[in-house]
């Protein structure tokens, strides 16, 4: 079952003063068990395109197919529970999902309020706790006495809690030390060895290369490009008329290839990067 | 430069009903006109550190001392010393008070008797350098995460601060707005004598930095230039930390038996070296 995005688009305040669109006429399509990252400049539409995922913003026109589910803007708010249950979104400021009195509660609240008794919500909440790289100790804290990466970190925790089969993620490295961002960005991608499927927006272009098959790029409320990141990658022209740039180690080999090394494919990562750097320079010492 | 505009000696701070301090005995100093990076994990006290600094929070004894432009920050001092220190904070929406984007800015600047006369256009200017000019009218709470974080910058900026205190202000920005912010503050730095202090996860950043200080479980592990600590790769595991990308290219490189000589720090430079290594070998 794919997710597919028909022609979707938004209006905030439609029919007030002040109307303004957030997406226009946005459409693609998006396997199962696949891992999209969507990026674009600032105000491009990436946060307003991941509500539509669980119709906390419904299409002012277009449709949204997502887990057995249509949207569209007759959809009605009630029962939208089991698709809530299936489409899990982490926002972009963690501050405005945490509400319970303590961290562990927190994490717990999803998978209770999806049918799991207490205490499995509890034994689940204490296992993604883990997950997510936080000691045992914040488990009785209150999730605003938290620096903010230990926020992020308890926001995630509590919506992998409920297992969604899709995961939606507005820049859920932002804040995270360089270790943790690390650990994360593999839990989500073991996430989506397990089967799920994993929607990511992110400014860090080397995420996006490193981790998705798919890449979305929004401009102004518009889908400009749905490719691999090898293809979204490979002009820093188009991605600068975008606002956009080339991950680092993109940009970095392109300019080993303008000033002579010839590449076989681009190299993606890091350690493709230095493979392939090793392969020319041993190469000719040979 | 000859003088420091921030002094923190033997700062302690533990919070209400905690066992173990958020800060430990931090000592540093902020030499006038200079930027310090301030990198360390998660929760390793780097926005308690902040807090403190504007007289948010109170260090736990008489024996902790803050000095600001050599005076030391006491209770009745904090309002007029914070006047000096403009901070930016990891939750834009933690900062806005204003109705419209402009009122946001024009707030600050009421609580720090600007002359009205010269108000419109002073935030004008503050907007137009973020690139959100044509968003003053609106309310901050329907900007999407990086207009926030925008808009957050220039409400502090505008007031001009002797010490701007940057609280992962880039967080949620796109490479180019991290850029234009970058270079809005190397611009304000060098239109009038600014102090930075910039907490940041992000070695490229960092690297830009005068100094850098490193936090660890409430302690400063280390300080010093960028190039020295990051030249120290053993050290930056161990803080969990990761280098910028040219460092760590040289030093993936060298696990694989490619030594880059160690003046080579720069991205062009390593291009030009390895390019070469490549077809005179
Ligand atoms: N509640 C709202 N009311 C009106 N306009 C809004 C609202 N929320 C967002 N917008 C506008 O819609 C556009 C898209 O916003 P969105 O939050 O989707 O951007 P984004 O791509 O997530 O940006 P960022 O990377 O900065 O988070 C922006 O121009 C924004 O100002
Ligand atoms: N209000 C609070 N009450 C109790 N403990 C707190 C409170 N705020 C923060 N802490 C704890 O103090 C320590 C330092 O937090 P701080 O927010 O200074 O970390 P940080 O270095 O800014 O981390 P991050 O990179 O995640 O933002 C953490 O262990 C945190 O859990
Ligand atoms: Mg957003
Ligand atoms: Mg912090």
């Amino acid at each position: 079952m794919s997710i597919i995005f028909n022609k979707v688009s938004y209006l905030y305040n439609q029919n007030t003063s002040l109307e303004q669109p957030g997406l226009q006429d946005v459409s693609f399509k998006l396997k199962t068990g696949s891992f999209t990252a969507v990026i674009g400049h600032t105000g491009s539409g990436k946060s307003t395109l991941l509500q539509h995922f669980n119709a906390l913003l419904k299409p002012t026109s277009g449709s949204v197919e997502i887990a057995g589910f249509k949207i569209d803007a007759a959809t009605s708010n009630k029962g939208l529970k089991p698709l809530r249950q299936q489409v899990g979104i982490v926002f972009q400021f963690p501050e405005s999902q945490l509400f319970e009195e303590t961290v562990e509660k927190d994490i717990a609240f999803g998978p209770q309020n999806f049918g799991l008794s207490e205490e499995e919500a509890h034994k689940r909440a204490r296992l993604w706790l883990r997950r997510v790289g936080l000691s045992q100790d914040l488990a009785t804290r209150s999730p605003f006495d938290l620096s903010g990466g230990q926020m992020r970190r308890v926001a995630i925790a509590g919506i992998m809690a409920s297992e969604p089969a899709v995961l939606c993620l507005d820049e859920p490295a932002a804040g995270l030390d360089p270790q943790g961002h690390q650990q994360i960005m593999q839990l989500f991608k073991k996430y989506q060895a397990a089967g799920h499927t994993v929607v990511l927006i992110t400014h860090d272009m080397d995420d996006a290369a490193r981790y998705a098959d798919d890449v979305l790029v929004m401009d102004h409320g518009q889908l400009v490009k749905h490719a691999s990141p090898a293809e979204v990658f490979a002009d820093p022209d188009w991605l600068h008329r975008h606002h956009l740039e080339q991950p680092a180690t993109v940009a970095f080999s392109q300019a080993l290839a303008r000033a002579g090394m010839q590449f076989e494919h681009l190299p993606l990562t890091r350690s493709e990067l230095v493979q392939a750097i090793c392969q020319q320079v041993k190469g000719a010492g040979q | 430069m000859s003088f420091n505009l921030v002094e923190v000696n033997n700062l302690t701070f533990t919070y209400r009903d905690e066992k173990q301090p958020a800060l430990e005995k931090v000592s540093f100093a902020l030499p006038a006109g200079s930027w310090t990076a301030v990198v360390g994990p998660n929760g390793s006290g780097k926005s308690t550190l902040t807090r403190l600094l504007d007289g948010l929070l109170w260090p736990d004894s008489k024996h902790s001392e803050i000095k600001i432009a050599g005076e030391r920050l006491t209770k009745q001092n904090v309002w007029s010393v914070r006047q000096q220190i403009g901070i930016v904070f990891q939750n834009p929406d933690n900062q806005f008070v204003g109705a419209t984007v402009a009122d946001d800015v024009a707030f600050g600047l009421e609580n720090q008797n600007f002359p009205p006369e010269k108000m419109q256009e002073r935030i004008e200017q503050a907007l137009a350098a973020v690139k959100m000019q044509d968003y003053a009218g609106t309310e901050p709470s329907r900007l999407s995460g990086g207009q926030k974080q925008r808009v957050a910058l220039a409400g502090i900026t505008a007031l001009r601060p002797k010490l701007l205190i940057l609280d992962e202000a880039t967080a949620m920005l796109d490479p180019q707005g991290r850029r234009d912010v970058i270079a809005l503050i190397q611009q304000l730095r060098q239109d009038y004598q600014l102090t930075v202090l910039s907490v940041t996860h992000d070695a490229d950043e960092a690297a830009l930095a005068d100094q850098v200080l490193v936090l660890s479980h409430g302690k400063v592990k280390a300080t010093g230039t960028p190039a020295d600590l990051f030249s120290q790769p053993d050290l930056i595991a161990s803080l969990g930390l990761k280098p910028p990308f040219v460092m760590d290219l040289k030093q993936r490189l060298a696990a694989k038996g490619i030594e880059v000589p160690a003046e080579i720090t720069e991205e062009q430079d390593l291009v030009n070296y390895l390019c070469q290594l490549s077809s005179t070998k």
